[in-house]
């Protein structure tokens, strides 16, 4: 696009203004130089209208990804940052290490785990990780510091240190009487965050392997999605069915498009004509009697009920016939020659020549069946059938509040997709401008 | 099949013949088989099955196909129960509703298209780049920190990642722009939906975190002046009336330049008066519902004697002609004319709100809304998702092939004549993308007849009150959460003429458009 000249003389023109005199050459530089700050300068209101509508369109996702870094506790703060947060969650420990801890505080042999057995519960027959996150979280936000004697023995690290200065600050600098509403409120939250990340701190000092020390990106986040819902097997669902799908749709479908398109027999352009006409029946009217046929099957809540009734359409016929169109038809007849069966001039002459008609037919169909949803959700009934959108509906009803998890999950559906269409753009666009539309 | 039947041919050529036929019968018939076994089956058979389910009264909780119970024959009841309940005319006008969006969704992917067709590579600037990425750091710092945004730590990541975009885009130029604006589109579905959910969450989503500080701002203005909305109000008003001049100008225009028929004018005209029109019947508070009628009214009488007495310059050709390109102005100026409405109305009603809200002792004048649980804002809200997902659609990508094919000779000539850019894009641009422009109305209202059931499945559940329920979701929840699914397949068929109509009717008349 850019026509402007390499500088290190190789181009012709440089090359003719060699025979130039050094005056003129210059002008013509200067020239040039001109020219180009002029168009780049020129340019500049596009670049950032272009740049503005891109930043608001990527807003969306930069909120996913951060708030999928955050604790539970900064959910719907002003802030999109997440920020140290002294609070441990459940998705810090495994499970054993919720015993170990619990044997710690059990056996009380430190001062630490003694001070703990205040909070934490060593009696009860199981504790879930959630339950113990909760009950460190009890005492690190207890309102105060721990008292010197829960620490004792242990070197406290250059955090807890500086936390301590923190703490110690804010108690000499009481705070003013006349201070009310939201600044009393942010001046308070303060103190209370400074002494629960030196609370916090302290106990990942005195037990390193048992307690995590505050984080500020909780990356846990994407494992604790994997143990709360089977999220690789929706992932592997999903991509079962896409294959499969798109597999046999580009089979099925460049075979009745090369009968149409390369073969002669009478009735075909009849035949055709009704295969075109279905295109126009809308997938809603065939949903219902879809349902009943897998019902009678018994294909329903089975993988192959969700496979079978995507993997045949006349659309891709049609899609690859068109491009068949466009193959001379010399071809053909070179390989009749040649004695090739049909078959065979459908496998070695026609298949490799319509292939950028079969890559776009295949992207099309893998991305929407992948993201399909109407019809799992009709289909599916147990978990461990789930495909990535009925699990991630299900998981938007059980996770609640727990927004951070949330995004995650999501972050982990969407980054896969942004990556696959950043390295399949190129054949994409050429795809919908073959008058092809998202399938 | 039938040469086999008959006695044989009495030449070997002929015989030879009809067996050649035949064999290319067998093998043309053998290689479309795995394909029409499963179109017919799972297409086919279910398409013609529905018809019938739609004349009886199958119920999934009492009905099972082949077992006992055998459904019965109920004849036209479930299509007369659809047009006398009330629920299908309300689940079609919500639709109705969405559709409005697509007009803004299109002019949203022309504008992006145009935009990236413009020649973005920068060429070799490099000094030139880092000059660019550092004003704009410095401005929206100003500006971020004038609007009192966030900590420091995350003014700055929002500034960063503007100057990343922009960094990118002028070294990247056209692809990097159309990568980043196709990607909500690219992965919109039911994980875009849950993270849209979470973003117009009332109290922890950064929507409203958003909101609030202006709506404060609005609260204490409109106290302290209760004259400034009610005068912006007005405006809108006068604007919409404009709008509306313009559109029913454009159309006279057109008409007395011959390249508008009778029978393809009167669509256009009738959508022109449908704002109006609500805004008669909804009570939309205060003075609103007389005066938008009788400006329009007055507008449309001057049109009228100007066209009166104007001269037809050219005869019309065909009562049908130039039906396209009304329809597009008609519909651009009747949502045009519902935004305002919508804006007017609020604006108006504002004065009012807020003296309640502070007799009231409320510590904030105006509430941020739930977005997604009131039912005045629900339907906004999901359209502003869709048209997140929509600017950089398959829409964009086709008007960007469009406008390469534009012969840029045409430009030149435009140039010498000294025309303005907007007379280059309504006489240039315009009309050479009429083919694209019909391809995507046509495809969008495919679409939108059919659309809503994810984003109502997902986000809504259809509610509030059934605010967002479309026709998808209404069969959805008729056929296989209450499990009538002839009641269902009667809405889906209803549905199904409607698109069909839609689409015959499109043709017809934009068959003529294109050609044009």
């Amino acid at each position: 696009m850019s026509t402007i000249d390499p500088p290190d003389g190789t181009s012709p023109i440089v090359g003719a203004a060699a025979m130039l005199s050094a005056e003129d050459r210059r002008a013509m530089r200067d020239r040039q130089r001109r020219a180009e700050r002029k168009r780049f300068f020129g340019s500049i209101p596009l670049h950032l209208t272009l740049t503005a509508i891109g930043f608001t369109l990527f807003l969306p996702f930069l909120w996913m990804i951060l708030t999928s870094l955050k604790p539970l506790d900064q959910i719907g703060a002003d802030n999109w940052l997440p920020t140290l947060s002294a609070n441990t969650d459940a998705g810090q420990f495994s499970e054993a290490a919720v015993d170990k801890v619990r044997a710690v505080v059990r056996a009380g042999d430190t001062p630490t785990a003694a001070f703990l057995q205040a909070f934490v519960d060593t009696e009860a027959e199981s504790v879930r990780p959630t339950q113990l996150a909760d009950m460190l979280n009890a005492a690190i936000q207890r309102g105060e510091p721990l008292p010197a004697e829960a620490y004792e023995g242990v070197t406290l690290s250059q955090e807890s240190r500086a936390h301590l200065a923190a703490v110690e600050a804010n108690a000499a600098r009481p705070i003013p009487p006349d201070l009310e509403g939201p600044a009393l409120d942010d001046a308070l939250g303060e103190r209370s965050r400074a002494v629960a990340l030196f609370n916090a701190s302290v106990l990942h000092d005195a037990l390193p392997e048992l307690v995590p020390a505050p984080v500020t990106a909780r990356t846990h986040n994407y494992l604790e999605v994997f143990r709360q819902i089977p999220f690789a097997r929706y992932y592997t669902n999903s991509l079962f069915i896409a294959c499969w799908v798109t597999f046999l749709q580009v089979f099925t479908s460049s075979l009745a498009a090369f009968s149409f398109a390369r073969l002669q027999w009478p009735g075909r352009d009849k035949v055709f004509l009704l295969y075109l006409s279905t295109m126009m029946l809308p997938g809603l009217v065939m949903m219902i009697p879809n349902y009943q046929i897998m019902i009678t099957l018994g294909l329903v809540d089975t993988l192959a009920g969700l496979i079978l009734p995507g993997a045949f359409t006349a659309f891709g016929t049609f899609l690859l016939r068109q491009f068949m169109l466009s193959i001379p038809a010399s071809l053909d007849e070179a390989a009749e020659i040649d004695g090739a069966s049909k078959w065979r001039t459908y496998w070695d002459v026609i298949l490799p020549l319509a292939r950028p008609g079969l890559v776009t037919l295949a992207i099309f169909t893998f991305m929407g069946n992948y993201n399909s949803f109407f019809w799992p959700l009709v289909m599916l009934k147990g978990e461990h059938n789930y495909t990535l959108p009925i699990g991630l509906l299900y998981f938007d009803s059980s996770a609640g509040q727990e927004t951070n998890l949330l995004m995650a999950a999501v972050t982990m559906s969407v980054v896969p997709m942004i990556i696959v269409f950043v390295v399949m753009q190129k054949q994409l666009v050429a795809g919908i401008q073959l008058g092809a539309v998202k399938g | 099949m039938s040469a086999a039947a008959r006695p044989a041919p009495p030449t070997a050529a002929r015989k030879s013949a009809a067996q050649r036929q035949r064999r290319a019968l067998l093998i043309g018939l053998t290689f479309l088989l795995p394909n029409i076994l499963g179109v017919a089956v799972f297409t086919v058979f279910p398409v013609v099955f529905s018809l019938v389910m739609a004349f009886s009264d199958w119920d999934l909780t009492q009905h099972n196909m082949f077992k006992e119970g055998l459904p019965k024959f109920i004849g036209l009841e479930n299509f007369v129960d659809l047009i006398t309940g009330d629920r299908f005319f309300r689940f079609f006008a919500n639709t109705l509703f969405f559709m409005m969006g697509i007009p803004v969704a299109v002019g949203g992917s022309l504008c992006a298209a145009i935009l990236l067709s413009k020649d973005t590579s920068a060429g070799g600037g490099r000094p030139y780049l880092w000059l660019l990425a550092g004003s704009v750091l410095v401005v929206s710092c100003v500006m971020l920190t004038a609007s009192g945004l966030g900590s420091t730590a995350m003014m700055l990541l929002l500034i960063g990642t503007a100057c990343g975009i922009l960094l990118m885009g002028v070294t990247g130029g056209l692809t990097f722009y159309r990568t980043l604006f196709y990607t909500p589109h690219f992965v919109a579905g039911v994980a875009t939906m849950i993270l849209w959910k979470k973003l117009y969450a009332k109290d922890t989503g950064p929507v409203n975190a958003a909101v609030r500080p202006v709506l404060e701002v609005v609260g204490g203005v409109t106290q302290s002046a209760p004259a400034v909305p009610t005068v912006i109000g007005w405006a809108f008003t006068a604007l919409l009336i404009l709008l509306f001049g313009w559109g029913l100008g454009r159309l006279r225009t057109m008409r007395v330049e011959g390249d508008l028929g009778a029978a393809a004018g009167a669509l256009p005209l009738v959508l022109l008066f449908i704002p109006a029109c609500i805004a008669a019947i909804w009570d939309l508070g205060g003075p609103l519902m007389r005066v938008v009628p009788i400006g329009i009214s007055a507008v449309a009488v001057v049109q009228l004697v100007r066209l009166a007495t104007a001269q037809e310059r050219f005869p019309v050709n065909a009562p049908s002609e130039g039906f396209g390109s009304a329809l597009v102005f008609a519909l651009l100026a009747m949502v045009g004319q519902f935004i305002l409405l919508g804006f007017a109305a609020v604006a108006l009603n504002l004065a009012g709100f807020v003296e309640a809200s502070a007799a009231a002792g409320r510590e904030t004048l105006i509430e941020a809304p739930g977005w997604l649980t009131n039912p005045d804002f629900a339907k906004p809200a999901l359209m502003i998702m869709g048209f997140w997902a929509a600017i950089g659609s398959n829409n964009m990508i086709l008007y960007l092939a469009a406008l390469t094919n534009v012969p840029g000779e045409l430009y030149e000539a435009a140039d010498i004549d000294g025309a303005s850019p907007m007379q280059r894009f309504w006489n240039i641009t315009w009309p050479q993308l009429a083919p694209a422009t019909f391809f995507i109305f046509v495809m969008s209202t495919i679409g939108g007849l059919q659309g809503g059931f994810e984003m109502a499945r997902v986000m809504t559940q259809g509610g509030p009150d059934g605010a967002t329920t479309t026709l998808s979701y209404f069969i959805y929840i008729e056929g296989f959460e209450t499990g009538r699914l002839g009641y269902a397949s009667a809405v889906a068929w209803t549905l199904f003429i409607l698109v069909f109509s839609v689409t015959l009717f499109n043709w017809k008349f934009g068959n003529k458009y294109v050609n044009d």
